[in-house]
């Protein structure tokens, strides 16, 4: 088995979606969730707060510095991800086709190092 | 069998079993490549069964090479191999292997390009130098192309078999299109002659490959009729001097009987199991095509009706306008063109150009094939566009020009019209290394420049070679001075002579070319040879104007052709 992470590419530009239209997304990637627990390739799934909350500490010279804000300033963040366990690139490919549906993002698809080797 | 051509038939096929094997493709290509130098020590001459033979010779040689190393990766690929039975490999699942390895290299994780290079590398067996040298890209590019590929295969882990039948559809077309990309590149290269042969025939191979593999699904053999029906009329698409015929121009006494009957067949077999599909239709298009003495156009156009449903893109719309001048006439084919959007495709302004020339709207086709003729990349076709325009231009000549000819006592002038903006008109005007061009064969006069560089000032002197029958040196040399400069509106030169002491001296008289831009793409060009100021001494031994009445006409063809050659 392979380890493969889905990573949301959440368009933080985007307009926000409306209470109903946010509680229906959530619901239907719950279930997607759902669909890979009993699936057995789940092991893991988070959503992530926007990308203001973020810190970003840099190494240099032996110590570090603090900034404020993600690691690029770009419109898409990454907004959560699921890790997923799966047999080749297809099985994760269409677990990342019900992913992109269920949360209206792209998805990325990045084999895990340990991907290689069964 | 020589071991070239057992190289080329069998390295697809012995790769794809070695990577079941194996379960890598860079682990099995360096065995069956260790395989073949086994083989050129060995063999005398092929042996029955080659392909066998190499993987066989290929798996022995893994094997030792994997006993040799000790890494977690050897360990996996020697156990996978020791579990294989032992026993030559039997037809389905060498079969099987071959479909498996074309679904990898076409895998939508791939880019299309890769995708290209992957297929002719691990399927057709070409070298890295051969499919650089059909894409006309470094080799380098190439081969870090297909690296990265088999890197992306097992790294993220694309698997290595035929994809089940909820994919497949999709799988399928991405398969479909890289075989009939790697033809179409054969048989109108992006660049340079026109076609590269031996893509085609790698297709069509390929494309058999693939009919033989998947009988039913009807795409497949879709694909296979129309690259058939296609390749069958490729001996009468270039004439002797390597120049393109058009269809309606063919000769189809040099079209493959075989391929069409082949092609022929597999249409019949298409149309019985009516699951129609883009590459269904279109070799439907060609059977109609190759079918008889001529085309039968309303039943072309009423496939294109079809395709346009299953396949709703610009080129099929392009495509389908051509069969409604046939059947309705240009102009409602025109009409179906004019908002089409394809930004750099060269067919649209050349259909668009066909279709005015016989509307009679000479100047608007001659704009459309320029405009062609600006993106075409491919030399052949290029020639084709201007060979087209050229002949426009000659029509041209006789419906659209207003070539004046006018005596005002000291000076003479002529006027035509030509389809291309003035300022281009201006820039070759007022590059001296175009006048002898002008000049024409004519007179004979100007040779050539001496002086090259654009003219950019009033004043600017530049000198030109000139030989007349006359002269008493025959060759002599003249000494331009740049008297109106005013681009792209007008420029003119005086004309004089140097002097042993290096003073020129100039006759008197002005040749001189005002433009006036009628619209974006036309321009009047105006030519004027002016002697009013010749002095006395200068007319008594010399008789104006010194040429005839055609001459100024012939240069402003000259120039016509000039200009809208560039």
């Amino acid at each position: 088995m392979k380890k493969y992470l889905l990573a949301v590419q959440f368009d933080e530009s985007a307009p926000v979606l409306s209470e109903e239209d946010m509680q229906e997304q959530m619901a239907r990637t719950a279930k997607v969730t759902a669909e890979m627990q009993s699936a057995g390739s789940w092991v893991f799934v988070g959503g992530l707060l926007p990308s203001p909350a973020t810190t970003v500490v840099r190494p240099g010279n032996g110590v570090t510095t603090m900034t404020d804000g993600p690691f690029a300033e770009t419109k898409e963040q990454l907004g959560g991800f699921w890790v997923i366990l799966c047999d080749d690139l297809d099985q994760a490919l269409s677990w990342a086709e019900k992913c992109a549906l269920a949360c209206g993002s792209p998805i990325e698809v990045r084999p895990f190092e340990d991907a290689q080797w069964k | 069998m020589d071991l070239d051509s057992v190289y080329r038939a069998e390295y697809g096929r012995c790769v794809a079993t070695l990577t079941r094997l194996l379960g890598d493709i860079g682990l099995a290509e360096e065995a069956v490549q260790d395989a073949f130098a086994v083989a050129v020590q060995k063999w005398d001459e092929a042996p029955p069964n080659p392909g066998a033979w190499i993987v066989t010779t290929a798996r022995n040689r893994a094997i030792d090479r994997l006993r040799r190393e000790s890494t977690r990766e050897a360990r996996h690929a020697q156990a996978l191999l020791l579990h294989q039975p032992d026993e030559p490999e039997e037809v389905g699942p060498v079969r099987d292997d071959q479909l498996r390895m074309i679904f990898t290299c076409c895998h939508p994780a791939l880019s299309p390009l890769a995708q290209t290079a992957l297929t002719l590398r691990l399927l057709g067996g070409l070298e890295v130098a051969e499919i650089a040298r059909a894409y006309l890209v470094p080799e380098a590019t190439v081969s870090q192309r297909i690296v990265r590929a088999k890197k992306k295969i097992r790294d993220a882990g694309i698997p290595y078999r035929v994809p089940g039948a909820a994919e497949l559809p999709d799988r399928l077309t991405s398969v479909l299109t890289v075989l009939y990309l790697v033809f179409n590149e054969g048989y109108t290269s992006t660049s340079g002659e026109l076609l590269r042969t031996d893509l085609c025939l790698e297709a069509v191979r390929l494309a058999r490959a693939l009919a033989e593999l998947m009988p039913d699904e009807p795409e497949v053999i879709g694909l296979l009729a129309l690259l058939l029906l296609t390749e069958a009329r490729r001996p009468a698409r270039v004439g002797p001097s390597g120049e393109l015929v058009v269809l309606a121009e063919q000769d189809r006494s040099l079209w493959n009987r075989e391929l069409i009957a082949e092609g022929h067949e597999l249409v019949r077999r298409c149309l019985r199991r009516a699951q129609p599909g883009p590459y269904q239709l279109q070799a439907a298009i060609n059977a109609v095509h190759t079918d008889g003495p001529a085309t039968d156009w309303a039943q072309v156009l009423a496939l294109y009706d079809q395709l346009l449903q299953h396949a709703p893109t610009p080129i099929v719309a392009l495509n389908r306008a051509v069969a409604v001048a046939e059947v309705h006439g240009p102009a409602p084919a025109l009409a179906t063109i004019d908002e089409l959007d394809l930004p750099g495709y060269h067919l649209l302004p050349a259909t668009r150009a066909d279709l005015l020339t016989r509307l009679g709207r000479t100047a608007d086709a001659v704009a459309a094939y320029d405009e062609a003729i600006t993106l075409a990349t491919n030399d052949t076709e290029r020639t084709f566009l201007r060979t087209r325009r050229a002949r426009l231009g000659r029509e041209a000549r006789d419906e659209m020009t207003r070539s004046v000819h006018t005596v005002d006592r000291e000076n003479v002038s002529a006027t035509l019209t030509v389809a291309v903006p003035a300022a281009r008109v201006f820039a070759v005007l007022a590059d001296p290394t175009t006048h002898s061009a002008i000049d024409g064969t004519v007179t004979g006069r100007v040779q050539e420049a001496v002086d090259r560089a654009p003219l950019t000032e009033v004043g600017q002197i530049f000198r030109m070679n000139m030989y007349h029958p006359d002269h008493p040196h025959g060759d002599y040399q003249v000494a331009n001075k740049v008297q109106v400069l005013d681009p792209p509106r007008a420029i003119g030169w005086l004309t004089g002579e140097e002097k042993g002491d290096g003073r020129l001296e100039f006759g008197g008289w002005i040749w001189r070319y005002d433009l006036a831009p009628l619209g974006p793409s036309a321009t009047e060009v105006t030519l004027t040879y002016d002697w009013s100021a010749v002095p006395q001494r200068i007319r008594e031994y010399l008789q104006f104007p010194p040429f005839g009445p055609e001459h100024l006409t012939d240069s402003l063809h000259h120039l016509a052709e000039l200009v809208s050659g560039r």
